[in-house]
């Protein structure tokens, strides 16, 4: 199996996939989700959106989504990006990963109060 | 950070990623432009493009991208050899003027090369010969006496139906070439009220050398003479000395040579260790106690060459030279 490009996954390109779980998503509506879901910690530019935009497309973990019957031209002018089965899967490696790390800082009593 | 000014900035990016996503770069721009109004949020927006822009910029350029959308293929036919462009960009001017300079030189390079004498190098200094040099060498090789037979009886054979001698095919007698020795010598003779002439031994004959495209080769080594004749000659070892008279009648017979050779018609002895190899011709003769051995070479009139006399008052050498009896 070739190695993704993405290993170890981004931030970024984490954020962007967690983003298209619920729906597909023009960039700036990714951009917005991922503002909302990191409480306004993450702004992604268009220059780290697109290049992970990109480096996601070229793993096949989203794809892009014709939507040429969209209500109106200017979201028919826009690219949407759809969350495929293998970014799904590799959506939720990573995010057991994390709640593996998050285990280990939990017994390290790292983490307390209200955030585990 | 106004929109042209981020279009500048997206100039830093891959032209293959600016062809792929500025259009959309730059509407999330607007869109931002339009959301975040007030002086806190457009600077805090400018600071996030220039943090995007140093961040994003090593990822664009790791990034691959797909090639550009191809030309709509024209109707190809198997084997049929067709052209497609690559660029829809019309070529820039410069381009245009490097090709045609390079093309002008080129060409005038071609025909000042061209212009110039083509030194002929008639052998290869190495000294290998080409296939055609090697079969004329061939065909110029003198030919053994026994092989000139050997050819001469096989053409004859060939063609029985004519009286007489008349080679044919690749050895062939040339009716320029008349021997003018005398008819004996050529010992042909043919069966009365046969028609078919009985070979005894072959004529003196000039073979000529014909090649396959019909023109004839003749070369000074291809041309033999039968020594089978009357010979007359002198020698002298020294300026003192006189004249020595010779008279030979030699007798070939193949590579053999025999017959008798003396001062004089009249005065012979009978010669030995005779033999003909090509152009050369060599015997021996035994007179009293003096050995005379010949060491001769068939030239223009004859057989040239030497003699060394060997007695019990020592050996000596001089030139020897013959020309034919008459």
């Amino acid at each position: 199996m070739p190695k993704r490009r993405l290993e170890p996954l981004p931030s970024a390109a984490f954020q962007i996939l967690l983003s298209l779980t619920d729906e597909d998503l023009h960039g700036y509506g990714i951009m917005r989700q991922v503002e909302q879901q990191t409480s306004g910690r993450m702004r992604l530019g268009p220059g780290t959106l697109y290049s992970s935009i990109q480096s996601l497309l070229e793993d096949g973990l989203i794809n892009e989504v014709d939507r040429s019957g969209e209500r109106s031209a200017a979201d028919q002018r826009r690219r949407y990006y759809r969350l495929t089965t293998a970014g799904r899967k590799v959506a939720r490696s990573e995010a057991e990963r994390l709640a593996n790390l998050l285990r280990v800082a939990r017994t390290k009593r790292i983490l307390r109060g209200e955030y585990v | 950070m106004s929109e042209k000014i981020y279009a500048c900035l997206l100039l830093l990016f891959p032209a293959a990623f600016r062809r792929q996503y500025q259009q959309e770069a730059l509407r999330l721009l607007r869109d931002r432009l339009r959301d975040e109004k007030g002086f806190f949020r457009q600077l805090r927006l400018g600071f996030d493009l220039l943090v995007d822009l140093i961040g994003a910029l090593p990822r664009a350029y790791r990034n691959t991208y797909p090639k550009a959308a191809s030309v709509s293929p024209a109707p190809r036919f198997e084997g049929a050899p067709s052209f497609q462009v690559l660029q829809k960009q019309p070529m820039q001017r410069g381009v245009v003027l490097i090709g045609g300079f390079v093309s002008v030189t080129a060409l005038a390079a071609f025909i000042y090369v061209m212009q110039g004498p083509v030194a002929f190098h008639p052998a290869d200094p190495k000294g290998h010969k080409s296939p055609i040099e090697l079969v004329m060498e061939h065909l110029n090789q003198p030919l053994t006496v026994d092989e000139a037979n050997k050819a001469a009886s096989v053409a004859f054979r060939s063609d029985s139906s004519s009286v007489g001698y008349q080679p044919a095919g690749a050895v062939d007698q040339n009716p320029n070439l008349v021997d003018s020795r005398p008819a004996q010598s050529r010992a042909v003779t043919t069966s009365s009220g046969s028609a078919s002439p009985q070979f005894v031994q072959p004529a003196p004959i000039r073979v000529v050398v014909r090649s396959a495209g019909g023109l004839t080769a003749q070369s000074p080594a291809t041309v033999l003479e039968n020594v089978s004749a009357g010979w007359t000659g002198s020698w002298r070892a020294v300026d003192g000395d006189p004249d020595f008279p010779q008279w030979f009648s030699l007798r070939e017979d193949g590579a053999k040579l025999g017959g008798t050779g003396g001062p004089n018609r009249s005065t012979q002895y009978p010669i030995f260790e005779g033999l003909v190899v090509g152009e050369s011709v060599s015997f021996d003769l035994q007179i009293g106690q003096r050995t005379f051995i010949y060491d001769l070479k068939f030239q223009d009139q004859g057989p040239n060459g030497t003699v060394s006399v060997t007695s019990p008052n020592g050996k000596r050498t001089a030139a020897v030279r013959f020309e034919r009896a008459r």
